[in-house]
């Protein structure tokens, strides 16, 4: 179908508008909004849906605005072989007018008229085709709904290869569907319906096989059980019944050893008795024996002691005899070391004395010298105190003589000398004293050199001679005063003086030295003392030890013979000592010799009174009972006896072979044996009773019965699930390979629209564009450069994009067969200025074969497309024709 | 001489659940017909008594009324009848031949041979027995029975009643109470006995002239070569004459048969349809060949409609080999394409192949056979 021209009248907002359309190609129509471009494709669905007569809402919404005349539409189309005019006019004044110009011109009005334009649409337009193409506004996100395009679908067919597409034999599926649900439920595929149910049957049905069986199989083992109780209960009887034998045999035997053990008592008895005679008899022997043997051990016991004593006496007269001679040696002895020790007392005193007499005169030596040193010192002193002699006397006059030479010096050298040469016999003097040749004498004061007679010179001194002078007279007075003060009368003498001083000093510490050395640590009066004590103990040594007429010997001598004295007085000491011993020894010997015999002789008159009374006891036993009696009686006893303890052994081994310990033993493991036994059949007599019970109780239900009605009903189940499972696998079967070939016949059938899509998606999208396509002709996903995007995942751009190429696709592969035009109202809003060029570029290459109508109030949206007619509203006044 | 029946494995009671339900007491009651037919064959032949080899009863815990009917097909038995206990019907705690229903309610003329060893049944007659007291017996019943015999006094005929299989026919002989065939004859050789009749073994069967089997009365198994009989024995010290007498009435079998053409179909169902005593006949169809679908589901439609006439037809599956082809012919008319006809394809392929997955996708292709057709 193709539209060839649009008129409309008093339509909506426009009161009129004639539109011209290429049949082949694209027409662009633009104009702001509101405008009525949208009204071109609304009106052509409104005078093929409506009767000119038709009060509905979609006919009122078209009424013009404020004017009272109804809203006319014209439309010119080609469809099919035909091309027509249609005019409708709605609501006011309604009117319809048909004319048919090819192929066999028609001219109708009316209803006639309307049918029989509908008739040649329905002949020669797919409705949903004509719905898909049109992409209104608000409906650009969405796709076309192509799947029951009859159209599109004979066109992928015939490509496909296809007669009778891929929708075929719905009813066959649905049927197969149907078959398929009385068995599995229709997603999860689980057992449902005939086959659930026989499966649960099937179940139940094994389930009472099974418990059943099971409860055969415990009789079964109850059965089992019963005989191996009645096998027991059988062994118990047996074990009764030799019991009964056993305890005959037992009663027998307890009679037997009940006998015996009488027998056995009895010759017990008897032996008794002989044991009690034997043991008098036995008695009155022994006591024969004893007495008898009483008397003969007295005997043997004087004898004894008799002898004892004799051999004694011997032995105290040897001892006798020692006592006399060791006490001899003994006093011998005694006598020895009491001369060796007065000998060596002497000796001693001896030694004394002369070691007295050398201390004494070494003490008098000693006091000697001390008493001469101590009158040294005395002396010492004494000179020393008489002259004194102060220190530093020699060097004050020492010094006080050089101070006179120099004032003496001084004086001289200054003075005038008077020289007095006497020449001749004639007595010169000076001053009064004579001059013998020469003199020189310096005038420091008036001097009178005189020749008596002669001539007297007086010369007279200067001042300064006196000055001096006078100096030299108060050094003499200095000196003159210390010579007097220390008593000598000059230099020398007072050096005299002090060096006789110093050895008196000398002498004095050299006494006193001496002194020392004579007391050494003793005093003076010590040594007296000494001296003294010496000489009173010499005194009394001499006069006890020494002889006047004799000279004393020295002490070596004396004191080697003390010494020889002293050793000889050891060795009488310890002779004279182990004699006494000896001595003593021998008198102890003597004397316990002495006393033995005392006692030996009291025991043996002990002896002999005991012989004596034993004797006396024998004989009067005998004289009661002879010793041939006593033998006789003791014989005869001991016969009964051994005859009685003959008769018992006999007795005992015959008890004892008859075993009466085991023999009791046995009688009380029988005795106990009876109730065990009894309780024994009791308690397996009452498991067989309970059994039995049991056993009815089994019988009385008919087990077998139940068993085989119940595993015949489970062979019937069994039969019935096989065979049900069998229609159910063969439909689930079928089912799936029916789905399986119509999803890959689907897939060939949809193939040419994916083609036919990438193709102009290509020119987009750019290489790489590829999209998946389902059954129903939707793009399911769209892949760009390897990714692919499910399609509501997609930006708004891109599935608008996608919906414009999917009726492009669809309009180019239906334009060969009629088609119809492609109306794209206000649409791709959402592309970009490269994919719109893209686009627009594919919209005029698919207005190559198809008639495309785009409408927009965008002018330079679809600039791009090459080849468009562009038809403006609005710009010139409403109503203007183009 | 004496003449009596012999006749063992009555298996009273015994339920047969691979039948029909409705078949299935049908059954039960045939083999109480089976005991009053015995009857009939003793008298007929002036037979001294009956003798029951053992499994006279299916099973001791049965239904004590299965006692009762016994007593009641019995008391149609003019002679008198010695009942053997056997491996089925020991005489342990829970033998029905000790219940209170039975020892109350036995008629005379029935006998239970309840001890190992001689019993007088007859002038001149004695029945060696080797009851069964557990189901698990240690030894050979009957040669224990047979050892402390002293030879049978002149003029006595000794007959030996036992249960168990005999060494000589038993594969598996490691069984202690396998009867050793041996001792048997020994006794039989050296005049200790004159006949043997043994149970267990439900096909009549002549283990050597003295020894038999009589076999059940009426059939159990459809393994079973020859059942439904009883003998009919004239014996003497020195005489023995064994007749065998049909007395079963039911027929259990599983006939193979080939099948490759829609003619083997036809003639396989009109052989069914011609058969008499469905009622009292159970197949198991050992089928092999190989069928067109089309054929293959005549075949079970013509079985479907059979099946309720027989007391059991069936496949028997484990020893089915039977191919299921599907032709172009089969789908042909159904008209259809595209996928649909490429799915037939796929799964004629499988139906075809001969693996586990075939009877499925034969199944399948019935199924679309079937829905295709129905809408059609
Ligand atoms: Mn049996």
């Amino acid at each position: 179908m193709k539209i060839l021209r649009v008129h409309l009248t008093h339509y909506r907002g426009i009161d009129d508008l004639e539109v011209r359309l290429d049949p082949v190609g694209v027409t662009v129509v633009q104009g702001p909004n509101e405008v009525g471009k949208s009204s071109i494709p609304e009106a052509l669905g409104l005078v093929r849906d409506y009767p000119d007569s038709s009060r509905a809402t979609a006919v009122r919404a078209v009424k013009p605005v404020g004017l009272d005349v109804g809203p006319r539409v014209e439309v010119e189309l080609e469809t099919g072989p035909y091309r027509l005019v249609l005019t409708k006019r709605f609501l006011k004044a309604p009117s319809t007018e048909l004319r048919v110009l090819t192929p066999r011109p028609e001219q109708l009005s009316g209803r006639e008229a309307h049918d029989r334009f509908d008739a040649i649409l329905t002949a020669t337009l797919d409705r949903q085709l004509w719905d898909a193409l049109q992409l209104v506004q608000g409906q650009a996100l969405d796709q076309p709904a192509l799947a029951r395009v009859e159209p599109l679908r004979t066109a992928l067919g015939a490509l496909a290869g296809d007669d009778d597409g891929a929708d075929g034999h719905a009813d066959l599926l649905g049927s197969v569907e149907a078959e398929l649900q009385r068995y599995y439920t229709p997603r999860a595929l689980r057992p449902t319906g005939e086959l659930e149910a026989a499966v649960t049957a099937e179940l139940a049905a094994r389930a009472l096989v099974d418990s059943l069986a099971a409860e055969l199989e415990a009789v079964d083992v109850q059965v089992s059980r019963h005989a191996g109780l009645e096998g027991e209960l059988a062994g118990v009887a047996a074990a009764e019944s030799r019991l009964e034998v056993e305890l005959t045999s037992l009663r027998g035997r307890t009679a037997e050893v009940r006998r015996l053990t009488h027998d056995v008592e009895s010759a017990e008895a008897a032996l008794e008795k002989a044991h009690l005679l034997l043991g008098d008899a036995e008695r009155v022997a022994d006591e024969r024996a004893r007495l008898s043997a009483e008397v003969d051990e007295r005997e043997a016991a004087l004898d004894t002691a008799v002898r004892s004593s004799t051999r004694l006496q011997a032995v105290v007269d040897e001892h006798h005899d020692a006592v006399a001679t060791t006490a001899r040696a003994s006093a011998e002895a005694d006598a020895v070391r009491h001369d060796t020790e007065l000998a060596h007392r002497h000796a001693h005193g001896l030694v004394d004395l002369v070691r007295c007499e050398h201390d004494l005169v070494a003490a008098r030596e000693r006091r000697d010298a001390a008493e001469s040193a101590q009158r040294d010192v005395d002396d010492a002193r004494r000179a020393l105190h008489a002259r004194a002699w102060a220190d530093g006397a020699v060097e004050a006059i020492e010094a006080a003589t050089t101070e006179l030479r120099f004032a003496e010096q001084g004086r001289d050298l200054a003075v005038a000398h008077v020289r007095v040469e006497v020449l001749g016999e004639q007595a010169v003097t000076v001053d009064g004293d004579g001059v013998r040749a020469l003199a020189d004498v310096p005038v420091t004061a008036e001097t009178v050199v005189e020749v008596p007679g002669t001539v007297r010179v007086v010369v007279t001194p200067g001042g300064e001679a006196r000055d001096l002078g006078a100096v030299v007279d108060e050094r003499r007075a200095e000196l003159d005063l210390l010579l007097v003060e220390h008593a000598v009368d000059d230099l020398a003498a007072a050096r005299a003086a002090r060096d006789a001083h110093e050895g008196r000093a000398s002498a004095l510490r050299d006494a006193e030295q001496r002194l020392a050395v004579a007391l050494g640590r003793d005093r003076r009066d010590d040594l007296v003392v000494a001296c003294a004590s010496l000489e009173a103990r010499a005194d009394d040594l001499r006069g006890r030890f020494a002889r006047p007429d004799v000279p004393l010997p020295d002490l070596a001598e004396t004191q080697a013979d003390c010494d020889r004295l002293a050793d000889a007085l050891d060795l009488a000491r310890a002779t004279a000592r182990s004699a006494a011993d000896a001595a003593d020894e021998a008198q102890t010997a003597a004397q316990r010799r002495a006393h033995d015999t005392v006692r030996l002789l009291q025991q043996q008159e002990g002896a002999r009174s005991e012989q004596v009374r034993a004797q006396g006891a024998l004989d009067r036993h005998r004289g009661i009972c002879s010793d041939a009696e006593v033998a006789a009686r003791l014989a005869s006893a001991r016969a009964d006896v051994d005859a009685h303890q003959d008769r018992l052994a006999a007795s005992t081994r015959a008890l004892d072979a008859h075993d009466p310990d085991t023999l009791a033993m046995l009688q009380r493991n029988a005795d106990a044996r009876a109730p065990r036994l009894a309780a024994d059949r009791r308690e397996v007599e009452d498991a067989i009773t309970g059994l039995r019970a049991l056993l009815d109780e089994a019988a009385d239900r008919g087990l077998q019965d139940a068993h085989d009605a119940a595993t015949a009903e489970l062979q019937h189940a069994d039969d019935l699930l096989a065979r049900t499972r069998a229609r159910a696998d063969a439909a689930l079967l079928l089912h799936t390979t029916l789905l399986a070939h119509r999803r890959s016949s689907q897939e060939r059938y949809v193939r040419p629209f994916k083609e036919a899509i990438e193709r102009l998606g290509t020119v987009v999208f750019g290489p790489g564009f590829g999209v998946e396509v389902t059954p129903d002709l939707a793009i399911a996903a769209r892949t760009l450069d390897g990714r692919t995007v499910p399609f509501e995942s997609l930006s708004g751009g891109a599935r608008e994009q996608l919906s414009v190429l999917g009726r492009l696709a669809c309009a180019g592969l239906v334009s060969d067969d009629g088609g119809a035009p492609v109306v794209l109202d206000d649409a791709l809003g959402f592309a970009d200025p490269t994919r719109l060029d893209a686009v627009c570029a594919v919209v005029n290459e698919v207005g190559r074969r198809a008639q495309v109508l785009v409408l927009t109030c965008h002018p330079d949206r679809f600039r791009a497309i090459g080849s468009a007619t562009v038809v403006r509203l609005g710009g010139s006044p409403a109503g203007s024709t183009v | 001489m004496v003449r009596f029946v012999a006749t063992a494995d009555w298996q009273l009671g015994m339920a047969a659940r691979y039948l029909q339900p409705e078949a299935q007491a049908r059954y039960g009651q045939a083999r109480l017909d089976a005991v009053r037919r015995i009857g009939e064959v003793a008298a007929a032949h002036d037979a001294a008594f009956v003798v029951v080899g053992g499994d006279v009863f299916e099973s001791n815990q049965l239904d004590r009324q299965v006692v009762v009917r016994a007593f009641e097909a019995l008391a149609d038995v003019p002679v008198p009848v010695h009942l053997l206990p056997g491996n089925h019907d020991p005489l342990d705690a829970a033998s029905l031949y000790t219940s209170t229903l039975f020892t109350r309610h036995r008629p005379d003329h029935v006998h239970v041979l309840d001890t190992a060893g001689v019993h007088p049944v007859h002038d001149g007659v004695e029945l060696v027995a080797a009851p069964w007291f557990g189901k698990r017996p240690l030894g050979d019943l009957v040669a224990q029975a047979v050892a402390p015999l002293p030879p049978a006094p002149d003029g006595v005929v000794r007959v030996l009643v036992g249960h168990g299989q005999v060494d000589v026919l038993d594969p598996d002989g490691s069984r202690p109470t396998t009867v050793a065939l041996a001792d048997l004859t020994a006794a039989l050789d050296d005049g200790r006995l004159h006949v043997a009749v043994l149970g267990d073994r439900h096909s009549t069967t002549q283990v050597e002239p003295r020894v038999w089997y009589p076999g059940t009365p009426e059939v159990t198994a459809r393994r079973e070569t020859d059942p439904g009989n009883v003998l009919v024995v004239d014996v003497g010290p020195d005489h023995l004459e064994v007749e065998t007498v049909a007395v079963g009435r039911w027929t259990f079998d599983d006939p193979e048969h080939r099948l490759d053409t829609a003619d083997d179909v036809s003639a396989l169902l009109a052989e069914l349809r011609g058969r008499r005593a469905k009622e009292r006949t159970a197949l198991w169809l050992r089928l092999s060949g190989t069928l067109a679908l089309r054929d293959k589901i005549a075949l079970d439609a013509g079985l479907d409609e059979l099946a309720p006439a027989f007391a059991r037809l069936d496949l028997w599956h484990r020893h089915l080999d039977l191919a299921v082809v599907p032709d172009d012919h089969d789908f042909a008319d159904l008209a259809l394409t595209g996928f649909a006809a490429d799915a037939v394809l796929e799964l004629r392929d499988v139906a075809a192949s001969g693996t586990e997955a075939s009877a499925a996708a034969q199944d399948a292709l019935g199924l679309l056979h079937r829905l295709v057709g129905a809408g059609r």
